[in-house]
């Protein structure tokens, strides 16, 4: 299975876990969060960030969602791209983490065109 | 193949915990699954497919269900309808 980690702003990854798994109920889940504040010391961010790729990883590779383009917890990302094995996207929401967790392919360029493709369809004007 | 009509007699209609119900049972069938609401068709086995019909208390969804066990998934889907997604009201 394809792991998921999200990597935001203060604790919205962790608030989009907890309504996915309420929203989902007794789906399995197996999602991590890292909470960055940007006040701290970022450099220790490193070390979770590591720790929490490789607790992830099964062997089909590792999806790290975040929340803004450009902003901190994205750019401490750069550095674990890995083609193919450890991609990063940007934008999540939360039909975007729910479409990854219940449509988790093994592919992880599908799950990343697939969540990218849900998040989109789902900003409307209604 | 079968096809059968059914009406959303939830309070809250096919909001994001009954569709997350819907969806589950869908998936516990080999069958092909879909949903149809006006003329919009989506997989039942896909929630966020499922949410995009944004379908509230008292719309008639059609059913239509395609494979081996076909009969059981319309059945038991037509049962959580009745008993309005497993929430009482």
């Amino acid at each position: 299975m394809i792991g998921i980690l999200l990597v935001t702003h203060g604790e919205i990854g962790k608030s989009l876990i907890d309504c996915a798994a309420h929203i989902l109920d007794n789906y399995p889940i197996s999602v991590e969060s890292v909470s960055i504040n940007s006040n701290d010391d970022l450099h220790k961010y490193s070390d979770i960030i590591s720790k929490k790729i490789k607790n992830l990883e099964s062997g089909h590779g590792v999806l790290i969602m975040t929340d803004i383009y450009g902003a901190t917890p994205c750019n401490l990302l750069n550095k674990f791209i890995e083609e193919n094995k450890v991609e990063v996207v940007t934008g999540i929401n939360l039909p975007m983490l729910i479409k990854a967790i219940s449509d988790r392919k093994d592919n992880i360029n599908t799950l990343i065109n697939d969540s990218i493709e849900c998040a989109k369809k789902n900003i409307k004007k209604i | 193949m079968i096809k059968k009509k059914m009406k959303i007699i939830n309070k809250l209609g096919l909001h994001a915990r009954a569709s997350s119900k819907l969806t589950q049972l869908a998936c516990s069938f080999t069958s092909e699954i879909f949903l149809i609401k006006d003329k919009n068709k989506v997989n039942a086995k896909s929630i966020m497919e499922v949410l995009m019909l944004a379908a509230s208390k008292n719309t008639i969804i059609l059913v239509m269900a395609d494979g081996i066990d076909e009969k059981k998934a319309i059945s038991d889907i037509e049962t959580l309808f009745i008993n309005y997604f497993g929430e009482g009201e």
